[in-house]
Parts: C-alpha cells; sequence; structure tokens
C-alpha cells in the first residue's frame, strides 16, 4: 500500500487508471494524500492545461507522512 | 469418519457415474456499462458512508446455517444514521462475498431479502437436500449418459427449482432498487487454480454475458465440491466479433506491468489469460469456491487494498464516499478429531480425504483473514500516525501545519466469527460447545437442531465479538449488545454428548 500527493497549481479531479479519486486538493487548501496501490498507476488530471496529459507512473510503498509526489504543471 | 461418512453415499453414486459438462453461458451481443456489476447493483451512492462487507466461508449446510444466523443478527440492530431514518444493520450491507454452502445463504438473500427468510429457511436450511441429490441422480441417471449433461447440471436444477425460483443475475438486477448487496459468488477456475467470480466484469473476458444465466448454476460452481460433484463448464468466447472490441480496464493493463508488485502481477495475467488462451482453451471449469478461498474474503480483499477492482474502497475513500468500513467473516471452519491423537491406529480414508480436500482450504482462510486484520491495522496505525504527529509539532510550534491532508477520516473495523470463540455468559471460552460446533458434518442435510444451533451461535458470536461491538459503537455511540443466550433444549438435542 502507497500514499500520493498529485500536485497542480489548482484545484483538479484526479483520475487513476481512469476512475475519478476526488479533488487533489483538500478542503483547508493544502494537498489531499490519496490512498493507492504500489505499482504501476496511470494519473491524469480533469480539465484542460494540463501537462502531461497523463503520465503512468511506478508508485513506490510509502508510509503516510512520505506521500509519493505526482506532479503535473500548468500550461 | 464423523464429517465425510455422511455424504459417502453421495460420493459413491457420484463415483460411478460419468458425465461431461455442457457450456450455458451465451456469447455477449456487445460490450457496454449494463449487467450484474457493483454499480448497477448499488447504483445509490448515498448508501456507502457505512461500507459493510459480510463475507461467508464454505462448509455445506453448517456454512449455510450459520451465515443465516449472521443476518438474522444483523436484522435485530436498529440505528439512525445521522440525518437519517432509522434502519436494520442488515440494510446497510453492501455486499456479500461468499464460497460453497454460504453462496446459498448469500444468493437467496440478494435475490429475496428478509421476505424470503422463511422460505429459505424451508427450502434449504431444514431440507434433505443431499438427500434429494442422491435421488436425483439415482432416478435420471439415463439423463447423465447424454454428453451435454453432467452431475452440477442436475444439482444446479434442483437448487433452481426448489431454492432459488428460476432466478437469474437480470432477476438479482432487478433488485437494486431495494437495496439489496452486491452478490459475489467465487468458484475455482480448475486451469488457473485461482478465484473465479459470478459478475459482468468477469464475464466480459470471457466474451460472455452473465444476465440470463441461472443464479443456481453459479451457486452450483461455487459449491461443487471435488469428486462428489462434476466441475461446472463455462464457454470462453473470447476471438472474433465482438469480442475483438474488449479493450481491459487501465488498472489491469497496468497491473501486468506491475512486475515488483508479483501479487497484482498474478491477479492481472491470470484475469487477462482468458483472453489469450481462448482459441486453443475455449471451456473454462468450474469447482467449489473453497479450493481458492474458504472465507470469500479474497475478492473484498482486492477491493480492500488498492484500485485493482471495479468496486475498489480505495477509490470510494479518496472519494469521500466512504467513512467506515466493518468487514465480518463467518467462518464455520471445524477443528480436527481429537480423538486422532488418542489412538495408536491412524486415522482412515474418509478422515485422510477429510483433511486432504478441507486442510489447505482452512489455512489459507487463516491467512486471509489475518490479511484482511493486518491491513486495517496497518491503515489505522497509519491515520494515527499523521494526527499524533501533526499534535506534536503543534505542541513545539503552534502555527505548524502539515503540508498536506488526510485522504479521508475512515474507521476500519474487521470481525471473524469462527466456532473457536465461542463464550459462555461469563465470558469464558465454552469447550464443549466449541467441540460440538466443530465436530459438525459437512453436507447438505443437518438434524434440524443442529441447523438451528448454528443460528442461535452465529447471533451470540456477532454480539458477543468486542470488535463488532466497538464497531456498533462508533455507528451507534451507547449501542449495547444484548443477551443471546443458546436455548439449552436446542444446545442437549444438537449435542446429545455434552
Amino acid at each position: 500500500m502507497s500514499y500520493v500527493v498529485v500536485r497542480y497549481p489548482e484545484p483538479r479531479d484526479v483520475y487513476i487508471d481512469d476512475e475519478g479519486q476526488g479533488s487533489n486538493t483538500a478542503a483547508s487548501g493544502k494537498p489531499r494524500a490519496l490512498f493507492v496501490n504500489a505499482g504501476k498507476h496511470t494519473f491524469r488530471l480533469s480539465g484542460a492545461g494540463v501537462d502531461p496529459p497523463e503520465q503512468t507512473v511506478n508508485v513506490p510503498e510509502r508510509p503516510i507522512l512520505n506521500p509519493y509526489p505526482v506532479e503535473f504543471r500548468k500550461c | 469418519m464423523r464429517r465425510l461418512g455422511g455424504v459417502l453415499v453421495a460420493l459413491l453414486v457420484g463415483l460411478t457415474v460419468a458425465g461431461c459438462a455442457v457450456p450455458a453461458n451465451p456469447r455477449l451481443g456487445a460490450y457496454g456499462t449494463s449487467g450484474y456489476r457493483y454499480a448497477n447493483a448499488r447504483p445509490d451512492v448515498a448508501e456507502e458512508d457505512l461500507f459493510v462487507i459480510l463475507a461467508f466461508s464454505g462448509g455445506g449446510t453448517r456454512a449455510a446455517a450459520f451465515s443465516y444466523g449472521v443476518l438474522e443478527g444483523l436484522r435485530t440492530i436498529r440505528h439512525r444514521p445521522a440525518g437519517g431514518v432509522e434502519r436494520t444493520l442488515l440494510d446497510d450491507v453492501d455486499v456479500i462475498s461468499s464460497v460453497s454452502g454460504g453462496s446459498f445463504t448469500a444468493a437467496h438473500y440478494a435475490l429475496f431479502g428478509t421476505d424470503g427468510f422463511k422460505d429459505f429457511e424451508e427450502n434449504f436450511l431444514y431440507r434433505n437436500i443431499q438427500g434429494e441429490l442422491v435421488t436425483r441422480a439415482a432416478t435420471r441417471w439415463p439423463r447423465l449418459l447424454r454428453s451435454d449433461v453432467s452431475r452440477i447440471d442436475l444439482a444446479a436444477d434442483l437448487y433452481d427449482e426448489v431454492v432459488f425460483k428460476h432466478a437469474t443475475f437480470a432477476t438479482l438486477l432487478e433488485q437494486a432498487p431495494r437495496r439489496r448487496p452486491y452478490l459475489l459468488l467465487n468458484a475455482t477456475d480448475m486451469t488457473l487454480g485461482a478465484r473465479f467470480e459470478f459478475t459482468q466484469d468477469q464475464f466480459d473476458l470471457l466474451c460472455s454475458d452473465l444476465t440470463t444465466v441461472p443464479v443456481a448454476r453459479a451457486v452450483a460452481a461455487s459449491s461443487a465440491f471435488p469428486i462428489l460433484l462434476s466441475p461446472l463448464t463455462l464457454h470462453n468466447y473470447s476471438g472474433g466479433a465482438p469480442c475483438d472490441d474488449f479493450r481491459p480496464p487501465r488498472w489491469l493493463t497496468n497491473g501486468l506491468e506491475s512486475t515488483d508488485q508479483p501479487r497484482r502481477m498474478t491477479l492481472a495475467r491470470n484475469l487477462l489469460s482468458y483472453r489469450a488462451r481462448a482459441q486453443n482453451q475455449p471451456f473454462v471449469h468450474l469447482l467449489d469456491g473453497g479450493l481458492s478461498d474458504n472465507i470469500g474474503l479474497r475478492g473484498p480483499y482486492i477491493a480492500l487494498s488498492g484500485q485493482d477492482s471495479a468496486w475498489s474502497l480505495y477509490t470510494k475513500i479518496n472519494q469521500g464516499k466512504v467513512r467506515r468500513v466493518l468487514v465480518i467473516a463467518a467462518n464455520a471452519r471445524t477443528g480436527r478429531d481429537p480423538e486422532w491423537g488418542k489412538r495408536e491406529s491412524p486415522p482412515g480414508v474418509i478422515d485422510v480425504l477429510d483433511l486432504v480436500t478441507t486442510g489447505p482450504m482452512g489455512n489459507y482462510s487463516f491467512e486471509t483473514v489475518q490479511l484482511i486484520a493486518e491491513h486495517f491495522a496497518r491503515l489505522r496505525s497509519d491515520l494515527e500516525s499523521f494526527r499524533a504527529c501533526e499534535s506534536l509539532a503543534k505542541d513545539q510550534c503552534p502555527a505548524f501545519s502539515m503540508p498536506f491532508d488526510l485522504p479521508a477520516d475512515v474507521a476500519f473495523h474487521a470481525v471473524e466469527l469462527a466456532f473457536e470463540n465461542v463464550k459462555n455468559d461469563a465470558g469464558q471460552d465454552d469447550e464443549r460447545l466449541k467441540n460440538c460446533l466443530e465436530g459438525l458434518a459437512t453436507a447438505f442435510v443437518l438434524p434440524r437442531a443442529q441447523v438451528t444451533l448454528l443460528r442461535q451461535v452465529a447471533q451470540r458470536l456477532l454480539m458477543m465479538s468486542p470488535a463488532f461491538i466497538e464497531a456498533m459503537q462508533g455507528i451507534a455511540p451507547g449501542w449495547q449488545p444484548p443477551n443471546v443466550p443458546i436455548d439449552p433444549a436446542i444446545l442437549a438435542e444438537a449435542c446429545p454428548t455434552r
């Protein structure tokens, strides 16, 4: 098991393997860690202006206090 | 001799009659999102705040009666969710995953709800199904000479007529507005030695339509105990139109490439193998689900521990839909005969056969229950670590704020109900009752008193389970479990040597 934080400059819905996982941002405005099982997953965000449009990463086992970062840029 | 002795006659009948199975699953017309899937069986996401999963083990009528007692116990518990109307805990059950004997109870409840309880008692629990199976095999044996009929077909026909009233998976889908649980009937694929579930997600891999398949056939496959019953055969249509249109879900293709995660990779490889081997192996032969998972928890474990499932709990938690997860496993496993170690002469052939066929199942079930318990403990520990770390940092530096938030504040509860945990009113182990329960036969007939005893024991175990009480006090603060006594007259009749 693992945890990821999906980073993007503004709130967006996160899709892991095409399934919606809710927002990347908590109600507090901070990034929100997400439950994920370790191994390969494809990440994408809702809406336009996201670079890359999607990315497949091999998520390592991570404890909750050190979630694996998945970064998207605004374009 | 005590457990399998009762089915010896059926075994002899079974061994003397040959049979080949016939595929009874039609080809899929077109790929889509319809059919018996979680999203179609449980369309109201508002139902998921408290997510309850029941797992019913194998063990013939013993398992069916024990799991039925769990349903009865859940029905007696009433609570009122915040902002909602009063309901029973049975109304909150989202998924029932079952194997073998437990599949009869699971499927009947999913089809007929509590209105069908009385029918289930009459038509299955207190009925000599085993005797009727033997009678059918004896009186209809000429039918078995046909190449398209097998012993499992006679069993499925009997279950279809007397227990499930010709219901199909389309009938199950029609129950969705009545808040019935999603049913996972588990069998074992003989070629893979792996779990096979009767859902449209699995049937997509065979390019087959589950909708018109009788529920009784799935239950028959789930309870096709080796040798006693022949395997149930399905056709794998993969290949050609419209089967070539199939696009595997992303989690499946990514799982296949997760070489550093052997469990994920093996699951994906097994599932995708149905596509690869359809040309050379167009048939899938299914046996008792207990051979690959005799507690029915493997499917839920996959859903509870990642995104590799059509009803992933990780996804539902990330979406903020699920706040509390409660898993209740009704494990009707029996113990080994304590007399074995007291005699110099070794156990006989029937005892050895019993151990060979059920021993590994029991060991594997124990491991699966432990997997869930450890997984929940890890999740709880992670969430507590996060909060403790934040609290500690704030003590030193009040302005501190964690750089990210938790995915959700979720509570996890795993409850295993097993005979070995039965206790007396003083809270001490009830060894004599335990020994009686662990000595009950694995057969599709039990004396009435034993069936009634199993129902009472299940409710008693549920209400005395510390893990269940903890879960209930979270669901309904202030809840106190009722005392569930065992009727002494039933006990004396069911366990005469006590």
